[in-house]
């Protein structure tokens, strides 16, 4: 396992961040013109630029007492949870930004912490309908925690060992999306919920008037955003396809390729399936997809004796 | 540059409007999706232009006055009538007004005229004071009630009332008002909600006055479909599915028949999330909106009225977003005519 | 301080301890700039007037609230959340389970076999109990 020093870490991921928010916006932009019909034109490579200049001119909002640190402070944990989420990516058979040794646990840590700073985020504008979403993004948070915690771990039980680096190493004859196949599709659910993305979107959704962002405007909301598809660009990058495997290009080219392959899958995912209702989520989770994540596990588990 | 390039890109991305839709305007509003220099956005505070469509007299009036007040400056306000001479809002007594059918140049104009700079900010209607003035009793200023009591910061905080587990726990009563998506012209909800679930809920609809809509501004009389297929935009809306709104909306705006589309809200799963909500007279909001979708089908109920207290007591016990669905669900049936009115009964 | 000894894994060798701080030490930095950095640029006071108390209402489609929002809120999904955190406990011994198990083998298969069994007749007796249903 490999790490960047100290001071370099923060610069490398903040550039890498920037360009997988932007290259999310984009791909979500385009997908959202092709299901809509309008049309793929050059205009989608820097119609971000402009929706992010205009959210940047608006004023930030204020509501009557909101609690100010924290619903500040949500969007920065957001983005410093994804920022995290990215560093723990390998790049390349030799690199990661910081690859710790319990890879897999920080994972867990920072999808638990994601559902914090939601909810933080909906609760401190002390309005109606943000603190309905967060409320409702609560349940729906801890169904799809236990998912990721197991697939994870499923794919942690080859490698032996917590970091995801191993994790890359030991699927070296054989990806985990073939020898473990439903870790994938759990996995991206995990992602859809992180970002609050697609049929998952129940904490920035359009029927509460925007959910926790129905109070928001200016640098906050464009912050908030921002975070969004960053949480959606970490969770594509980590998604076991291997890492940074495959033939002919150079890893870390593998790595973005296969990123913005599952952003794509991720942003279709948002533009097709309609938002799923809390309690129904809640009891697919529990009832459906937490057995089928047992399944994978002991998928796993045999196949590692 | 005078201007910096930060407003002039702003000036030039498409434009977030929220649409208030009044007395007139029909559905036919949310059919601006389709055009991709406008944005329709959920919350006025994402907005850059408030677009007013139709009459907006009395309690109307009023809660215009709040969502414009809303919208984060630079804004803009436009008023999209066919009676410009009845009682102008005070919301909109600097917006300019839509002369014929189609409102987009004139939001586009507002927005970069108010972005650059050349046209001010729409100022508040409501006066700077706090809805309650928070005085105090005593030395320091307490609420003076014991423990609770007092308005704080301008509100009195949330008192506890007896809730169905058994439980005592705090009590939100609130008027959710006329311009939430989904929500039909006027129609506004009061609601007491305890963790989210409907304890009592009152649905009302404000006065829409009398004259002509939007769509005879227009000149056209919008078949019977191409009202359906905007009032399935807008629903596309509520379910989340903003891309499918376009598409629906472009779809009514070039009525044709839009079969790929009503294939594509079919595969959505949209039809399974809505199943089992807002059940009125054997039809739940799933049963609706499959009747919507079928264009030679008869729209279920068929009725002009939507039975508002019948609907109301059977949405108590629910989540406060089940009970947009199920409202979005019925303006489908009220939404056949071009003044939906709906009665008490 | 203990340092567990968290195998190589597959082809790697045990890394030393400064190694592991230093790895820490980068992470902690990637998150801890990012969030100051973040909450910087959004708290960053802009030129302008206070926003007014009209512009303060809450959004609520042009309604009007009697209370704050802020109030003793039911969450009725709390009986899942305790069914949930039985599950957490869980995780915890898998952690290292998952490192371990392909060296205990079949035993250690067994073992998380019986626990993740009595935890999901746990789950079964909340869904047949209505813990996942809450109107």
């Amino acid at each position: 396992m490999s790490g960047l020093a100290v001071w370099a870490a923060p610069l490398l991921v903040a550039v890498l961040l920037a360009g997988g928010v932007y290259a999310a916006a984009v791909i979500d932009l385009a997908t959202g013109r092709s299901v809509a019909g309008t049309g793929l034109g050059p205009s989608a490579l820097l119609q971000p630029f402009r929706r992010a200049a205009l959210t940047v001119v608006q004023r930030p909002s204020a509501t009557e007492r909101p609690d100010v640190v924290m619903w500040l402070l949500a969007p920065a944990l957001y983005l410093g949870l994804a920022a995290a989420g990215l560093a723990l990516v390998p790049l390349s058979p030799t690199f990661a930004i910081a690859d710790v040794q319990a890879g897999i646990v920080v994972w867990g840590t920072i999808e638990s912490l994601v559902i914090v700073a939601i909810f933080l985020h909906g609760w401190s504008a002390n309005s109606l309908q943000p603190l309905l979403a967060a409320y409702r993004f609560l349940a729906v948070g801890v169904s799809y925690l236990l998912l990721s915690m197991f697939v994870l771990i499923a794919a942690a039980i080859p490698a032996e060992s917590l970091a995801t680096g191993q994790i890359v190493v030991s699927q070296h004859g054989l990806w985990n999306v073939v020898r473990q196949p439903l870790g994938l599709p759990l996995f991206l659910i995990v992602a859809l919920g992180s970002a609050t993305w697609g049929p998952l979107n129940v904490a920035d959704g359009t029927d509460l008037a925007g959910g926790t962002t129905a109070e928001v405007s200016g640098m906050p909301l464009l912050m908030w955003r921002a975070a969004r598809l960053a949480m959606l660009t970490s969770f594509a990058a980590t998604v076991f396809l291997g890492g940074w495997q495959g033939p002919w290009l150079p890893g870390p080219l593998w790595v973005a390729v296969k990123t913005l392959l599952v952003l794509v899958v991720l942003a279709a995912a948002g533009h097709r399936f309609a938002r799923v209702p809390t309690e129904r989520f809640v009891t697919i989770c529990w009832v459906v997809l937490l057995p089928l994540s047992f399944v994978d596990l002991a998928v796993a588990g045999v196949g590692a004796l | 540059m005078a201007i910096g390039i930060l407003r002039r890109w702003a000036a030039s991305a498409p434009v977030p409007v929220f649409i208030a839709r009044g007395g007139g305007a029909g559905w036919r509003p949310v059919e601006l999706a389709a055009d991709p220099r406008v944005r329709l956005v959920p919350s006025p505070r994402h907005a850059s232009v408030l677009l007013a469509a139709g009459r907006f007299p009395g309690p109307m009036g009023e809660a215009l006055d709040r969502v414009h007040d809303q919208l984060p400056a630079p804004r803009a306000a436009v008023w999209w009538t066919a009676d410009a001479d009845a009682g102008r809002p005070a919301a909109l007594q600097g917006a300019s007004v839509v002369p014929g059918p189609d409102p987009v140049d004139r939001i586009v104009a507002a927005h970069r005229a108010t972005v650059l700079g050349d046209a001010p900010s729409s100022p508040d209607v409501g006066a700077d004071v706090p809805p309650n003035e928070f005085v105090g009793l005593g030395d320091n200023g307490h609420g003076g009630e014991g423990m609770m009591g007092g308005v704080p910061y301008g509100r009195p905080m949330a008192m506890t009332a007896d809730d169905r587990d058994g439980l005592a726990l705090d009590r939100l009563s609130v008027t959710l008002g006329p311009f939430l998506p989904g929500f039909t012209n006027g129609l506004q909800a009061t609601v007491a909600l305890q963790g989210g679930i409907v304890q009592e809920l009152s649905l009302d609809v404000l006065d829409l006055g009398e004259g002509r809509s939007l769509d005879d501004l227009a000149g056209e009389a919008p078949t019977p479909w191409r009202t359906r297929l905007r009032w399935l935009s807008e629903a596309l809306r509520v379910g989340g599915l903003d891309a499918l709104a376009v598409r629906t909306a472009r779809a009514a705006r070039q009525g044709d028949e839009a079969t790929s589309t009503v294939a594509l809200v079919r595969r959505s799963g949209l039809l399974r999330s809505w199943s089992g909500i807002g059940a009125l007279d054997g039809l739940d909001a799933a049963s609706r909106l499959a009747g919507a979708l079928d264009p030679s089908g008869p729209a279920p109920g068929g009725q002009a009225d939507v039975p508002l207290d019948r609907l109301a007591a059977s949405l108590v016990g629910s989540d406060w977003a089940d009970v947009v669905v199920a409202i979005c669900s019925f303006g489908f049936v009220a939404g056949e005519n071009a003044h939906p009115r709906a009665v008490h009964r | 301080m203990i340092i567990v000894e968290i195998g190589g894994g597959v082809g790697g060798e045990s890394p030393g301890r400064a190694q592991v701080l230093s790895l820490l030490a980068s992470l902690l930095a990637v998150f801890g700039t990012t969030l100051v950095a973040t909450f910087t640029v959004v708290a960053w006071p802009r030129r302008g007037a206070a926003p007014t108390w009209a512009f303060r209402a809450p959004t609520l489609g042009g309604g009007c609230a009697e209370t704050h929002a802020w109030s003793r809120f039911h969450a009725r999904y709390y009986p899942m959340t305790l069914v949930f955190i039985a599950f957490e406990m869980e995780m915890m011994f898998m952690y290292p389970w998952a490192v371990v198990y392909v060296r205990e083998g079949l035993t250690a298969l067994v073992d998380m076999g019986v626990f993740l069994g009595l935890l999901s007749l746990g789950i079964l007796y909340a869904w047949r109990e209505g813990a996942l249903r809450w109107q």
